[in-house]
């Protein structure tokens, strides 16, 4: 938790640095905020060379916010817009870091395997650590403490720490477990190495001990400094690799308490980690596509499409087998009966597939209210036959249901076999052709 | 509203000279700054506190060209305005 200085502890401190009452200090504080106070009623606007500008604007409360009666819904706000040395003293801590562009490798979603076994490899490689750190500061108690950081180890990866740690057996390596040390940071390191040079601070130690980000502040070597940005960015990504997952920590690594160094191993856990993949756009985009494609199909295909579902629901007629010519030469040698029936059968087939209109009987100019059919009915004795007419006109109707009035029909000569409305075979045969024609 | 003119009616107001009024506000602005700095939240007369936030740490696309940054994490200052001048400031017309 971050302290607050009270209004009281300032008061005290400035009697002390002006020599003067805390009474006096007092009546200066309250002269100052009434001034303040006025010159933003009338004003609406204050700057504080040191600290700012404070303004009021004008701002309303949300549409559907409930309120009491008589309240009012737009009123003023105070805002503060810090200068910008203010800014850039309270970001000191932070400055030196510069935003670093991911590699391709992290910038797309890691696989959770990949993460899991990071995760373990990392998790063995501390444990490694800590058993040689203790080992070491039990036996070389007295070289560690007049150790003093380097700038150049302070940035070591999880990983070089590892191969030193294996190349080198565990009394003979000081260094190593100075580079865990650097790693893992103690309170007083962190102020030097970031170079916070401030004597109030230094000097105010005890009183904002607790506010200092040095425990966990080492997750921050993925950014750069801005000197060494330009020499090696490959050697940033891999430093990301490592400590990747201690920076999606976020600013929960840095706690207060100096004093424990030891991370949160569950942490570590594949648990931790969410991966998401947002494509629903894509079946979306498809779906809709479909939809199209479908219902341009059905407009356009449409007299296909109903005779297709006609086909589906009409009886299938299995068709007779007819003689073949041989045996119905053979039938005819020997007079049979059965020669008629088959001989008018071709000869009705031959009779509508051969339908030609050359001659024509009248010419009938359309009215309001006239349909073929009604025509077909009126010459031929059935509203089915209405298809010679249209057949016979097909070069003044473009569209069978519509036909505009005024347009001039020829009636046709037909021939009585055509127009045989007890023959069954050529009422179904008239049907067909009526589907096909596409009439409603 | 200027330093300038604070000062001056501050020392009008309090009965002092300018020159003390002027070190009384200097000093005062300083020692708000160093608290500051080193990361105390302050109260501000009886305008508010000054809280000093941490903005995290994050991971950033960039639309054009969909490639990810990590931006630092930054310490930023905020006045946190207090109950009875939010109320004080409802009562002015615009």
């Amino acid at each position: 938790m971050k302290t607050t200085v009270t209004k009281s502890d300032l008061i005290a401190k400035l009697a002390k640095r002006l020599d003067i009452s805390e009474e006096q200090v007092v009546n200066f504080i309250d002269k100052l905020n009434e001034l303040i106070l006025k010159s933003l009623e009338s004003d609406k606007k204050i700057i504080i060379n040191g600290l700012g500008i404070f303004k009021l604007v004008w701002g309303s409360y949300h549409k559907n916010a409930k309120l009491q009666a008589g309240a009012p819904r737009e009123f003023y706000k105070l805002k503060f817009e810090a200068e910008d040395g203010l800014k850039e003293l309270v970001n000191k801590e932070f400055a030196h870091l510069q935003a670093i562009e991911l590699s391709e490798e992290l910038s797309s979603n890691m696989p959770l395997d990949a993460l899991s076994k990071q995760a373990v490899e990392i998790k063995d490689v501390l444990s490694e650590i800590q058993d040689v750190k203790g080992a070491v500061e039990y036996s070389n108690a007295a070289t560690t403490e007049f150790y003093e950081p380097q700038k150049d180890n302070f940035s070591i990866t999880a990983t070089e720490v590892e191969q030193k740690t294996e190349d080198a057996p565990i009394p003979e390596t000081t260094e190593t477990t100075e580079t865990a040390q650097t790693y893992y940071q103690s309170p007083t390191s962190v102020t030097s190495d970031y170079g916070i040079s401030n004597s109030s601070y230094s000097a105010d130690n005890k009183d904002y001990s607790g506010l200092s980000y040095g425990s966990g502040s080492g997750n921050y070597d993925t950014y750069k400094p801005k000197e060494e940005f330009t020499e090696s960015n490959q050697s940033v990504n891999t430093s990301i690799k490592s400590d990747y997952e201690d920076n999606k920590r976020g600013f929960g690594g840095y706690s207060d308490s100096n004093e424990n160094n030891d991370f949160d191993k569950n942490y570590y856990s594949p648990d931790n980690v969410v991966i998401r993949k947002k494509k629903t756009w894509i079946w979306l985009l498809l779906g809709c596509l479909v939809i199209v494609a479908v219902a341009c199909g059905y407009l356009f295909m449409k007299p296909q499409v109903c005779k297709f579902v006609n086909s589906f629901f009409s009886k299938k007629e299995t068709p007779t087998e007819l003689p073949a010519v041989d045996e119905v030469d053979s039938l005819i040698a020997n007079d049979t009966v059965i020669y008629e029936d088959v001989a008018i059968s071709e000869i009705d087939t031959m009779f509508f597939e051969n339908r030609k209109y050359t001659e024509f009987i009248d010419t009938v100019t359309i009215s309001s209210g006239v349909t073929m059919a009604q025509l077909a009915d009126q010459y031929w004795g059935s509203r089915l036959f209405w298809v010679y007419i249209f057949e016979a006109n097909k070069d003044n109707i473009a569209n069978a249901n519509r036909i505009s009035v005024g347009t001039k029909l020829r009636i046709p000569k037909l021939d009585n076999r055509l127009t045989d409305k007890n023959d069954t075979r050529l009422m179904d045969k008239v049907k067909e052709l009526e589907i096909a024609l596409g009439k409603k | 509203m200027d330093n300038k003119e604070l000062i001056s009616l501050l020392s009008k107001k309090t009965k002092t000279t300018q020159e003390k009024s002027k070190e009384f506000l200097n000093s005062f602005i300083e020692e708000i700054t160093n608290y500051m700095a080193n990361g105390a939240n302050v109260e501000f007369l009886d305008l508010g506190i000054f809280e000093n936030i941490v903005r995290e740490q994050k991971i950033i696309t960039n639309p054009k060209t969909q490639k990810k940054v990590l931006y630092p994490p930054k310490n930023v200052v905020d006045l946190k305005v207090a109950k009875p001048i939010k109320e004080y400031l409802k009562t002015i017309e615009k």
